[in-house]
């Protein structure tokens, strides 16, 4: 038999929320009662095993996935809406007719330019960015690049290696992967100095698909596969890329790399 | 001051938000739901209403418990909604459906167990148990999120902690002489 209130007293030790007095008063209980010191050691048992579980890393590109959903002017800018409120003011004080016959033929050549220019035959057909997929560069053509520099990837589920390649216009990666379970490969780089080109699969003759999210290029991998991921340099200047391969939630590897001009 | 910046139309506050809350969020989801596509959808779906609703945040709260508690919300309406689900569409196999959902997250074989074993618990039991042991919150946070008094939030704990122990001593992820089974 347990006393409630030494059962309470043992769940607030476990929570660290006894005062010095009380945790003495346990164990004096704990140590004369069997029972009760059996039942204290099990939900501290517990206790240490739901410690071990850790926490789970989300994919890397939620937050953008995040951003990109938020809806697009829920809070107005301060300066919007300190022009807004002048504009009311001003209007209130100095509304003419002239003005209204003014801003009518404003908005009739507004009208009529945005319907010459939205024409289909001025237009230059959309770009969906969301994903995107290698076939302008071939792959002949990126396998004789010549490598500068070749980081191993061993270990934690994923091996296989990634050799970096450069020329005056073009910085390439070409990743050869290993892995039972799906990982997703994160290419990072700063968009000042490279633009996306391009993903291009090695091995097949089947296409694969990089999610392009701003400063990365993300694809997802299972099995033993060649991939070269093309980025075009916007300036001489050194570049740095970014690798990080996540697989169940975890880093499995992270590595950058300098690749100067 | 972030939440003051969105406020005033900087949408990359919010950025900074996400950054520092996507992972506690994502986490108090997907022990909730255990699904990782499902915890990432929550994920989403606890931003997005937290940045509609960011003006009628109340500054006297900590800016963490308030996503907490959209979080834990959401998570405990979509279970309900998938237990209403479920029971319209009694020929559905849900042991079937089960592995599939877990496929792109693979834990440590101990932190399945207990997984198992939590979602073995009533919802309400599971959300304590969540916040207390792996977000770490103290009694008054949780009796925040969870919108009880604190004494319910105690109580609750030490019941949910007692069913939680004999699930896993039943399932045999906890042994009678305290040690836990790897």
């Amino acid at each position: 038999m347990i006393a409630d209130q030494f059962i309470e007293l043992m769940h607030h030790e476990i929570d660290g929320a006894n005062s010095p007095d009380a945790s003495a008063r346990l164990q004096a209980y704990l140590a004369s009662n069997p029972e009760a010191r059996r039942l204290y050691e099990e939900l501290a048992s517990m206790s240490n095993l739901l410690q071990e579980v850790k926490p789970v890393e989300p994919p890397a590109y939620l937050p953008h996935v995040i951003m990109n959903r938020l809806p697009a002017s829920r809070y107005t800018s301060r300066s919007a809406t300190n022009w807004l409120a002048g504009s009311r003011e001003w209007l209130a004080t100095n509304f003419s007719p002239k003005y209204a016959f003014a801003f009518a033929g404003g908005a009739m050549i507004g009208i009529v330019m945005y319907a010459l220019l939205a024409h289909p035959a001025l237009q230059s057909p959309s770009e969906d960015l969301s994903k995107l997929s290698g076939t302008m560069i071939q792959r002949e053509t990126i396998e004789n690049f010549k490598t500068i520099q070749t980081l191993e990837i061993s270990g934690h589920g994923v091996s296989g290696k990634i050799d970096l390649k450069n020329t005056e216009n073009i910085v390439a990666a070409e990743l050869a992967l290993d892995s039972a379970q799906p990982i997703e490969v994160t290419i990072s780089f700063n968009e000042k100095h490279l633009g996306f080109k391009s993903l291009t699969m090695l091995d097949e003759a089947v296409s694969s698909e990089a999610i392009l999210i701003p400063g990365a290029a993300q694809l997802t991998h299972a099995g033993r596969r060649r991939y070269a991921v093309v980025l075009m340099k916007k300036d001489p200047a050194a570049v740095m890329l970014e690798f990080k391969i996540v697989g169940a939630g975890e880093v499995l590897y992270e590595k950058s790399a300098v690749i100067s001009p | 001051m972030l939440i003051r910046q969105c406020l005033e139309g900087r949408r990359e506050a919010f950025g900074e938000l996400i950054a520092r809350y996507q992972k506690a969020v994502f986490n108090v989801a997907l022990r909730l739901v255990k699904d990782y596509q499902d915890a990432q959808d929550l994920t989403q779906a606890v931003f997005i209403k937290a940045y509609e609703k960011l003006d009628r945040f109340d500054a006297r709260h900590k800016f963490f418990s308030w996503i907490y508690r959209l979080a834990v919300n959401e998570s405990l309406n979509f279970i309900k909604r998938s237990r209403r689900f479920e029971k319209l569409d009694e020929s559905a196999d849900y042991a079937a459906v089960e592995p599939t959902s877990d496929k792109k997250h693979e834990e440590s074989e101990m932190s399945r167990n207990v997984q198992n074993a939590l979602m073995d618990l009533e919802i309400d039991h599971r959300a304590v148990i969540v916040l207390k042991h792996f977000e770490e919150l103290s009694y008054q946070e949780i009796a925040y999120i969870l919108d009880l008094p604190e004494k319910t939030v105690k109580s609750r704990l030490f019941t949910a902690r007692q069913t939680l122990k004999e699930i896993l001593i039943q399932k045999g992820y906890l042994q009678h002489d305290r040690r836990p089974i790897h």
